[in-house]
């Protein structure tokens, strides 16, 4: 009996769903009162579902089997066989077993060890054997350890301690187990797919979310690049390597300004080797690039030379996102563009505003930044662009040269005219007095004689 | 040919009995090496799959298919039964599967870093997979849909869509409705099992 009526509510749950999902807020209203009437579970039922409606589109759309096979893959990475490797430069650091190389960085080397005591995994960075013993490579070596201690935060990756081994230095941190971003990358354009834009975007809030905390406590990265990345297990962004980090509160020891590694990722005031002006900002810099990397499939500015990148990352304007991906909004290309802008004081101030414009798309709300206006636009271009600009100047002061030159030209002409008028009249008159005299000479030449006349007048 | 029979056989004897064509003696006979074949296969592929290789559900019921017609057991007309049969043997295979390996976790002592705030999100944004530690949801809120829907069709649906791995068009085929009435079930069945997953979560 009871079965009978929770089929029959069922059944009218199912209908009355289906009668309305397609319709728009208003009839939807309408229909869903006329139909429960005073029936409020019924109400509720389908009002709870019609809820659900917007957050399943992706529900179960995935094979059963693809939720067993991540699942696979994520034991057997977890329960990695650890395979001691051969040759490595120690077998022993401390109370951690290195087990292989994972990776080498600027200046150094990064194992992958196990903590003896309790068997977990940890990444344990050691300075590259060439760089060892010099004084200034240890002590930035000390300097990250330095600061890398003091961060804490989810999307980085934590520390676990550090020491000193037969005088090694080594510094260890969490093992993230994952993947690369840049290898993340580099699979998708192998395989002609993109990343989705959600994922992307919420990977990009992570890290700027991570960076805004070490901005905080006053430290900037400056090595922001898709391989310092790693997307972790749960799918989260981590992350790493801050071996060239700046700590605001640390005297800056030697800052060659130099820049290494990857140019693509580089702020134009890395370019111009100006340490002075590091800041916050940089960050901004390189997660944007980072992110139009990701978003594009390409890098904002290529080069086949280091040399070449360079000077493109200081002149050139990047291509806009949306010629290279125009199933972009509008929004990411406006915020992607306001983080590559090249004057740090055009850019998002503070990695927060950065991260608050990512969520803001991510939810659908209005961006803060707006785009660039027309006279912006040109105003910029003609400022970027030394060569356009000379060209400009020329052809301008060339037309001015003509336009006076011209008018004295004009003025010349008139000038002859007059000239000319004014010796036309003078032989007129010249003329007119000529023929008077003559006409006078002829009067006094044909007028009576006095002499001759005595007899014809009185 | 197998003569035991598991608890899990003995579910599927109502389904059994409406194969029509089968003579009644060897229906349930069938069935067990249906069901057994298809475990065993799915097992061994599951097991041994290398990793992110596809476990092509799909490919294991059309071999499972043409191996019981060529062997006689079926005729042409038991098709679609035979899919939506088998659909049903792999619903319970891989919530077995998944029911295994989510004790397994619990079992060992993992350390998990909960980030409450991003499960949120994961909320907000429309999970991908489901994890497999929920699978033992999945399958009450199957049971349920099936206990109270009359003609069964959403639970069918489910199994050869979330579990077989079929597109909408040979749901539609196998089942033999419109493609329009599987989609409009199949996003009403989601839209189900995902408050019904939820209120569950919360209880």
């Amino acid at each position: 009996m009871k079965n009978k009526k929770e089929n029959e509510e069922f059944r009218l749950i199912k209908n009355l769903y289906q009668k309305v999902i397609n319709l728009d807020t208003n009839e939807r209203k309408k229909i869903i009162n006329e139909a429960c009437g005073d029936n409020t579970k019924l109400l509720k039922k389908v009002l709870s579902l019609l809820a659900w409606t917007k957050n399943t589109y992706r529900f179960l759309e995935t094979p059963a089997w693809r939720s067993i096979e991540e699942f696979r893959l994520r034991e057997t990475l977890e329960n990695e066989s650890l395979i001691f490797e051969e040759n490595l430069p120690f077998k022993r650091l401390g109370e951690y077993l290195l087990v292989r190389k994972l990776g080498k960085g600027g200046r150094g080397e990064v194992y992958l060890a196990l903590q003896e005591p309790t068997r977990r995994k940890v990444a344990i960075k050691i300075l590259r054997s060439d760089k060892m013993g010099s004084y200034d490579s240890e002590n930035r070596f000390l300097r990250e350890i330095n600061v890398i201690s003091q961060l804490q935060h989810p999307n980085i990756v934590s520390m676990y301690g550090c020491g000193e081994d037969n005088s090694v230095l080594y510094l260890v941190t969490e093992y993230v187990s994952g993947k690369n971003l840049e290898i993340i990358l580099e699979e998708a354009k192998l395989r002609g797919k993109r990343i989705s834009k959600i994922i992307i975007l919420r990977w990009i809030k992570q890290i700027a979310d991570g960076l805004k905390e070490a901005h905080r406590i006053g430290i900037i990265h400056r090595d922001v690049k898709p391989s310092n990345i790693i997307i972790d297990f749960h799918g989260n962004a981590r992350l790493i390597d801050f071996g060239e980090a700046k700590c605001e509160k640390l005297s800056s020891i030697t800052l060659t300004g130099e820049f290494r590694g990857t140019p693509f990722y580089a702020s134009p005031e890395q370019v111009e080797s100006k340490p002075a002006y590091i800041d916050t900002r940089t960050d901004v810099y390189s997660l944007g690039a980072t992110l139009y990397r990701m978003i594009t499939g390409k890098v904002p500015f290529t080069g086949k030379t280091t040399k070449i990148v360079f000077r493109r990352i200081l002149e050139n304007e990047p291509i806009k996102p949306r010629r290279l991906n125009p199933f972009l909004s509008k929004d990411i290309e406006t915020v992607i563009l306001k983080t590559l802008e090249k004057e740090p004081r055009n850019r998002y101030q503070k990695m927060k505003d950065f991260a608050d414009d990512i969520h803001s798309i991510l939810n659908n709300n209005s961006i803060k930044a707006k785009p660039l206006s027309l006279t912006n636009r040109i105003w910029r271009k003609l400022r970027r662009q030394p060569g356009l600009n000379a060209v400009l100047v020329l052809a301008s002061i060339t037309v001015l040269f003509l336009l006076v030159f011209l008018q004295q030209q004009k003025l010349q002409l008139k000038k002859n005219e007059k000239i000319t008028t004014d010796a036309n009249t003078k032989a007129e008159i010249l003329e007119r007095n000529k023929n008077n005299i003559n006409r006078l000479l002829l009067m006094f030449l044909s007028a009576p004689s006095p002499w001759r006349s005595g007899k014809n007048g009185v | 040919m197998p003569t035991e029979i598991d608890g899990d056989d003995f579910l599927f004897k109502d389904e059994i009995d409406s194969f029509t064509t089968i003579d009644s003696k060897t229906k349930i006979n069938i069935f067990s090496i249906l069901y057994k074949d298809l475990h065993e296969l799915a097992k061994k592929t599951i097991r041994n799959m290398p990793l992110k290789n596809d476990l092509d559900t799909t490919g294991l019921l059309h071999e499972t298919y043409v191996k019981f017609t060529s062997a006689g057991y079926l005729n042409c007309r038991d098709r679609s039964h035979f899919y939506a049969l088998a659909s049903r043997a792999m619903r319970r295979i891989l919530i077995s599967e998944a029911r295994k390996m989510s004790a397994m976790k619990r079992g060992g002592c993992k350390q998990v870093i909960s980030y409450s705030d991003l499960r949120e999100i994961d909320q907000k944004l429309d999970v991908c997979n489901l994890p497999v530690e929920q699978f033992e949801l999945l399958e009450s809120a199957i049971e349920k849909l099936n206990s109270i829907d009359q003609n069964k069709r959403l639970c069918q649906i489910i199994d050869l869509r979330y579990f077989s791995g079929f597109t909408l068009d040979e749901t539609a085929e196998i089942l033999g409705v419109s493609k329009g009435t599987v989609r409009r079930d199949w996003n009403f069945i989601k839209v189900w099992i995902r408050d019904y997953i939820e209120k569950q979560k919360r209880k």
